[in-house]
């Protein structure tokens, strides 16, 4: 990825908030999703991920929770709160408008 | 399948800013992730081993990994940034103030300690310094007030300072050309009777002059003046502030009104303002002197002179005038004047000398309490500069100044002592509300005490003090900083611990002087309230009456109602016991009366001089004072029978050392004829008491019987009453039978003899809680001291400790090492602290009681516990050092 820092970090953010407003997700989930659903283009992986998602839960917009199933490890999984929802909710407009200005001097349509 | 918690552990460096439980559960999760990763890995058919490899992958830069973590997972402030080079010097210190704020919010444990240490230091300056200020420094309210002095009179023989007498007085009023003005003034009592209760009032006599001599503007109508106390037209009176409000309620139309003293119509003509005192806040209102006092003789000195100075005229000059007019009157009237000198002090001076040394003692004690706070704050920031050396470094290197580094080291101690300052103002600010309340009411103008402006100019001095001095020392490291191609490497620690030392043997040794004095001070009180005061108090109630015309203008009348009063009260239910004596045991200041002895001859100005004490016949009884030769006063000495006296044991040693005194003769020889005749018979010799103190050898005295001798102070007389139970309780009965003889008599200062007894040492307990007080605080900062600095020389000793503990060194051993280095400082500081206690101490002699300076045993004890003190300081370190795991130690190389 070539883009600037902060923007890398802003839209891993989005992204992380938008998988987890679809339902509540562990680690390992969230980075295979963000592979898997931008055919590869975009890749988080452990060193990345986590301190992004403890940054999120600092700021109170993601609340993590471990999770034991019978015979298997426990999971830590993350679950998007009221103040991560506003947040995805904003960001989700301010990227819009990011990519239609984008889009009307650069001519790129966004995937 | 791989242990994939260990395998992280490796990687990942230690997320040592996180605690134990946090850390888990990262390693944890990403060890769940990766297992994740792998088991995919695996099941798409990659081989085992290449699979870990893979799954592992992004964790190979474990320092980033782990800072990563860290910092997204621990809410951490941005690292203030210096301020920059460059720019205005005002601009300079507006940054560096702000970046010195945003350190301290980063280590507030350091802020803390240092703020609190500098408030202690700053704050006991201050409380002390705005007493000294209001009872030495703070200018009487006279009209140009150095150029007012006192006449103070002293004979070699004297043992206290009298006044002046009034034909002295008349002379010098006559002769001296130095002074534009002179006035007098005489301690009297008053009975104001117009009120709803009758009041006794302590007020003076003055003469006209006195007032213009003084010069202080009224707050409401007039002084006195010199048409005043000429004979015929009105008496008139001024008010003090403080009885104007007491007895009527601030009444603004108060002047012109007359009030009912001495049985006589007083016109008051003036109130004076709050701060007018003269001379002692006792004296609460001025009369002015009508009956000519013609006839009083030349040794009956009880008067206050005052005199105003001529401009241009020098204290030296008028002295050598007045020491000239004393020499001819000493030749022209040696009967009275022989001996007798003459000295001018400043007004002021007169009144509040005698608790000058006190004072110095107390502010030379909080001066080092502050001395030893900046140490301490020294010691504190000396280990912080250590640890921001690469900061230090950097900014060298990038091009600021070494100036500018000093500059920043200054203005963060100058922001850390201006905190401490405010806390200390408002702690200062409690302490003098404390001490006006409950200060003792004999250190003049105590109750004056304020903060006010001069004393927040003094704090705010004592806080630049008290920042520049401790940030000197790290401030000349800041500038000393290597340069950047040197590294980063720690300062030379041993250059550090070398001023860490130095400052905690310098602490010691200041705390030490602070204890020497305390333990002084406090042996000396505790000796002096064990004086036998010659009496027994237990269960006497003391009460005081003032008996005043019209009612009793005679001696003989108030002869009378003494004698009912003993009755009276003697017969009241729970008394076991009544007596009447002249002047209150510790509770009066007593005089010396001239006398000579039936065949001896004394030469002119060389008459022994004893004090007369009026009693009662069962005086000595009630207070159970021991008749040691002949008898006591009996009820069969009475007003026509044979003239009777009792001495004590201090006349009979000085005047009859190899002889028995009883049967021999003296005659008073006042020089008032009327009270002097005829001569009195010794018929007993009692035990001496504390009479002036419990610090002050008794002097010679004669006790009389009240009935035999015509003495007009008779109007004065204090009651001893023993009771069988508490004698508080007792004391609205006496009161009650008292006022049955007669209404019109206040009766005042009704206390237990115990209150008496505590009160005589009032001063000395607050003197000596003071500085024990600051000797504590002294002690507890040195603890701190000590407890940071050796704190700090173990952590930099800890690779050492910890290999010494895998070499087989002991716990035991460890701390052993660290509380002999601990007490090698201190004991270096012990030493260091006598020297200076030695040279100190002088400024005790005040305080000081039955105790040298030098006293072996309390310079011991104090050094047993400041090395205590500090051995205990040293040993929380010692332990923490004791305990540290050597293979952690090492492994954190």
């Amino acid at each position: 990825m070539s883009h600037d820092r902060e923007l890398r970090k802003g839209s891993a953010e989005v992204l992380i908030l938008s998988l987890l407003d679809e339902r509540d997700r562990h680690g390992y989930e969230l980075a295979k999703l963000i592979e898997q659903r931008s055919d590869g283009a975009l890749k988080f992986h452990v060193a990345s991920l986590y301190p992004t998602l403890y940054r999120l839960e600092r700021r109170g917009l993601i609340q993590g929770r471990w999770v034991e199933k019978n015979g298997q490890r426990r999971k830590r999984f993350y679950r998007l709160t009221a103040g991560g929802q506003k947040m995805l909710a904003s960001q989700r407009r301010s990227w819009s408008a990011f990519f239609s200005a984008l889009n009307r001097v650069a001519r790129i349509r966004p995937a | 399948m791989p242990d994939w918690q260990r395998l992280i552990r490796a990687r990942v460096a230690p997320l040592s800013e996180l605690d134990a439980a946090r850390e888990a559960d990262i390693v944890d999760e990403l060890a769940q992730h990766v297992a994740e990763h792998y088991a995919e890995l695996v099941a798409t058919g990659v081989a085992d081993a290449d699979a870990v490899e893979r799954a592992l992958a992004p964790l190979n830069d474990p320092a980033r990994v782990a800072r990563e973590i860290a910092r997204a997972d621990r809410p951490r402030r941005a690292a203030p940034v210096p301020p920059p080079a460059g720019g205005s010097v005002v601009g300079h210190a507006g940054r560096d103030i702000r970046y010195a704020l945003r350190l301290l919010r980063r280590a507030p444990g350091f802020a803390a300690a240092a703020i609190v240490t500098l408030a202690l230091g700053i704050g006991a300056n201050v409380a002390i310094f705005s007493v000294v200020r209001a009872v030495v420094l703070k200018p009487p309210p006279y009209r140009d007030p150095t150029r007012v002095l006192s006449f103070l009179n002293s004979q070699s023989s004297a043992a206290t300072q009298p006044g002046s007498s009034l034909p002295d007085y008349e002379d010098w009023k006559r002769q001296l050309t130095s002074f534009e003005s002179m006035g007098l003034l005489s301690g009297w009592t008053f009975n104001i009777t117009s009120l709803e209760l009758p009041e006794r009032v302590f007020g003076a006599r003055v003469t006209g002059s006195l007032f213009p001599t003084l010069g202080t503007a009224p707050l409401l109508g007039r002084g006195i003046e010199p048409a005043d106390d000429r004979p015929g037209g009105d008496e008139v009176v001024v008010l003090g502030y403080a009885v104007w409000r007491r007895l009527f309620a601030g009444d603004p139309g108060i002047v012109g009104r007359p009030v009912m003293m001495e049985g006589r119509p007083h016109i008051v003509i003036g109130v004076m303002p709050p701060r007018f005192r003269f001379p002692t806040g006792e004296v609460e209102l001025w009369a002015a002197i009508k009956d000519n006092m013609t006839g009083m003789p030349r040794n009956s000195r009880f008067m206050n002179v005052v005199g105003r100075l001529k401009a241009g005229v020098t204290l030296e000059s008028a002295q050598a005038e007045l020491d000239a007019t004393t020499a001819q009157l000493e030749a022209a009237y040696p009967e009275t004047n022989k001996g007798w000198r003459v000295r001018l002090v400043g007004a002021h001076e007169a009144v509040v000398g005698n608790t000058k040394p006190a004072l110095m003692a107390l502010a030379g004690a909080v001066g080092l309490v502050l001395l030893i706070a900046c140490a301490n704050v020294s010691n504190l920031l000396l280990a912080r500069a250590s640890s921001r050396r690469r900061e230090s470094t950097i900014r060298l290197a990038v091009g600021a100044s070494r100036g500018r580094l000093v500059a920043q080291c200054l203005t963060e101690g100058i922001v850390l002592s201006t905190i401490g300052g405010v806390c200390g103002i408002a702690a200062a600010y409690g302490a003098v509300q404390v001490v006006v309340a409950f200060g003792p009411a004999d250190i003049p103008r105590l109750s004056e005490t304020a903060v006010d402006a001069p004393v927040l100019g003094f704090a705010l001095l004592v806080a630049i003090l008290a920042g520049t001095l401790p940030s000197l020392a790290p401030a000349m490291r800041a500038s000393r900083a290597s340069s950047l191609k040197d590294g980063f490497g720690d300062y030379s620690t041993t250059g550090r611990s070398r001023v860490g030392a130095i400052l905690i043997v310098c602490e010691v040794a200041l705390a030490m002087t602070l204890a020497v004095a305390g333990a002084l001070v406090l042996k000396s009180f505790a000796r002096l309230t064990a004086v036998p005061p010659g009496f027994n108090s237990e269960r006497i109630l003391t009460l005081k009456v003032f008996l005043t015309p019209p009612g009793y203008r005679t001696v003989a009348s108030a002869k009378q109602y003494i004698g009912s009063a003993i009755v009276r009260m003697a017969s009241v239910p729970g008394v076991e016991a009544a007596a009447a004596i002249s002047q209150l045991p510790l509770g009066d200041p007593s005089s010396g009366q001239p006398f000579t002895i039936e065949g001896r001859t004394f030469a002119p100005g060389e008459r022994p001089a004893a004090d007369y004490r009026a009693i009662s016949p069962n005086y000595f009884d009630t207070l159970r004072i021991p008749v040691r030769q002949g008898r006591g006063i009996s009820e069969d000495d009475r007003e026509n029978g044979a003239m009777v006296v009792v001495v004590n044991e201090a006349m009979a040693r000085r005047f009859w050392p190899h002889e028995d005194p009883i049967g021999r003769r003296i005659h008073w020889a006042t020089g008032y004829p009327q009270f002097d005749s005829p001569p009195h018979t010794i018929v007993g010799v009692v035990a001496d008491i504390k009479s002036d103190g419990l610090d002050k050898p008794e002097r010679p005295a004669v006790y009389a019987p009240y009935t035999q001798r015509a003495f007009p102070w008779m109007r004065w007389s204090s009651f001893v009453v023993r009771t069988r139970g508490e004698p508080e309780s007792m004391a609205r009965l006496i009161r009650q039978e008292l006022t049955k003889i007669d209404p019109l008599q206040p009766i005042y200062q009704v206390a237990p003899l115990d209150d008496v007894l505590a009160q005589s040492v009032a001063a000395r307990r607050f003197h000596t809680g003071m500085i024990d007080l600051f000797a504590l605080l002294a002690l507890a900062l040195c603890a701190v001291g000590v407890y940071g600095t050796i704190g700090y020389w173990v952590a930099e000793r800890s690779r050492e400790i910890g290999v010494r503990m895998a070499l087989g060194a002991t716990g035991r051993g460890i701390r052993a090492m660290v509380v002999a280095r601990a007490t090698t400082l201190t004991a270096a500081g012990v030493v260091l602290g006598i020297g200076l206690s030695l040279v100190t101490s002088r400024l005790l002699s005040s305080l000081l009681f039955a105790v040298r300076p030098s006293d072996a045993g309390t310079i011991a004890t104090a050094s047993v516990v400041v090395l205590a003190a500090s051995a205990a300081a040293a040993y929380v370190p010692a332990r923490r050092a004791s305990s540290v795991d050597p293979l952690t130690v090492i492994r954190g190389e």
